[in-house]
């Protein structure tokens, strides 16, 4: 009974620290969901503390807690309800960026279909306030537009 | 902790984001993902007159790959309803969303606007199409779906729910699309109990390759089933909601059960209690407490039916052999 060295992935953790200086602690089969962090271990080796820029410590312990439960195969709808329950447009805004950044594909889609359902029949200047965008179509533009809108909703008004 | 010689990853990060950041340097993709996933009528309303930047997005025919008009929610909108010409409107809006597809065009799903004129329309432009869903689209013909049907030869998925097509239909789509997994065809005409398998042996015949079959409301017998289990040997899931024709004479409901892994059913036909008890002793854990009260609602819809007595009778004996 040779004790061999440890080297399943499934138990060994890897330390990521975020933009702002902390430190956190995630499994390494976690760690392969995300693909840009993946690439940094690949690169870096997996000793090494794994340092995520552009990701800080508000958002990253919520992501970790995602990838927690992905890992252990018991992610579900209640529980994807649960995690934006309490989320504001901008903690979901952020966390989706975040998923971009990390290449953390299955939290990426999630939120992305999130963030459409808060935009789903909301009104055009609604839509650019949440994305703080500015309507910069020119009045040639804007004209341009209804042309194009042959069968533009006369008579409803679009901004409410 | 070694400090490594290069530490630059293999891949530059997709963003690189600020404490603020800007949504419209996303690039495209992020954003294209974040819009697709509103309805057709969503973003041709709303979400490209935001800015420039995402009226250019939208544009994009990879952005209409998927044409979703399908939720009757769309004639209750506030903004919606009461518009005068809103059909003429809706199949306009599909035109246009078809154009922007520039044939790239996989999915649609209309619901109730449908005409032959649009069928036409998406067939002479989307020969990429894979599925189609047109529901209540009581304004498509048999001549309709006649003239276009071999234009889509790639679909694999044909759903046309409360439609008044007939078996004529069904003949061209199971000669024109080859591919065809997954039928849904029931039509708005009130079940018939006049025997008829002409539809189900087409299906039997010319669509050899099917996954998924919803006919319910069929008046297809036994003779049809018996066809379609033979003729669809991948056939794994089937609904056959009220075809209160079949009578699962011999080992036909045990041959269904074994060939079919998700069979849906409702209440077959509540005049025959035999078969009602029969299920009950297979223990197939179909029944549950619901089924009672469902037989209770269509019992009180149905007031033609003139056996009232012998039904009641039997769903309190349970130890009739």
């Amino acid at each position: 009974m040779a004790q061999e060295a440890s080297s399943s992935t499934s138990s060994k953790t890897i330390s990521l620290k975020t933009g702002d200086g902390e430190i956190f602690e995630i499994e390494a089969s976690a760690a392969k969901q995300m693909k840009t962090v993946q690439r940094l271990i690949d690169d870096l080796g997996d000793d090494i503390t794994i340092p995520l820029h552009n990701v800080f410590s508000k958002e990253l312990p919520k992501i970790i807690e995602y990838y927690k439960k992905d890992i252990t195969g018991e992610i579900t709808k209640d529980f994807e309800a649960e995690f934006v329950k309490d989320l504001n447009d901008d903690e979901v805004k952020v966390l989706f960026l975040a998923a971009n950044y990390l290449d953390a594909n299955k939290l990426f889609e999630f939120l992305s279909q999130n963030i459409a359902d808060r935009l789903e029949s909301k009104s055009v200047e609604y839509v650019r306030k949440y994305f703080g965008v500015e309507n910069d179509f020119t009045p040639e533009e804007e004209s341009k537009l209804r042309e194009e809108r042959a069968w533009s909703f006369r008579g409803i008004k679009e901004d409410e | 902790m070694a400090s490594s010689s290069s530490s630059t990853p293999a891949k530059k990060p997709k963003l690189k984001i600020t404490t603020n950041p800007n949504w419209l340097e996303l690039p495209r993709d992020i954003t294209s993902n974040i819009l697709q996933r509103l309805g057709t009528v969503e973003i041709l309303k709303n979400a490209r007159n935001v800015c420039p930047y995402w009226w250019n997005i939208c544009k994009d025919p990879s952005m209409w790959r998927n044409i979703d008009m399908g939720t009757v929610d769309l004639y209750f909108e506030p903004a919606i309803r009461g518009t005068p010409d809103l059909d003429d409107r809706l199949v306009k809006m599909c035109q246009y969303a078809v154009d922007l597809s520039s044939g790239h065009l996989e999915k649609i799903n209309i619901n109730s606007f449908g005409t032959d004129a649009l069928l036409k329309y998406i067939a002479d432009r989307a020969s990429n199409l894979q599925h189609i869903r047109l529901a209540s689209c009581c304004q498509i013909s048999d001549e309709g779906w006649c003239e276009v049907a071999k234009k889509f030869v790639l679909l694999k998925e044909i759903d046309i729910s409360q439609g008044f097509q007939s078996k004529k239909s069904l003949e061209v789509i199971g000669q024109s699309c080859p591919l065809l997994k997954s039928l849904t065809f029931n039509g708005t005409s009130d079940q018939s109990l006049i025997n008829c398998d002409d539809e189900a042996l087409i299906i039997a015949k010319t669509m050899s390759g099917l996954c998924h079959l919803d006919i319910h409301g069929n008046p297809l017998t036994d003779v049809g089933l018996i066809a379609i289990l033979d003729g669809c040997p991948l056939l794994k899931s089937l609904d056959i909601t009220r075809c209160f024709n079949l009578e699962f004479s011999g080992n036909l409901w045990r041959r269904l059960h074994n060939q079919i892994k998700n069979l849906e059913f409702g209440l077959l036909n509540k005049k025959d209690l035999e078969i009602w008890e029969y299920l009950s002793e297979s223990c197939f854990n179909i029944f549950d407490s619901n089924v009672n009260s469902y037989y209770e609602m269509v019992d009180s819809e149905d007031e033609d039916e003139d056996e009232h007595e012998d039904e009641d009778e039997g769903i309190d004996d349970d130890t009739n052999a």
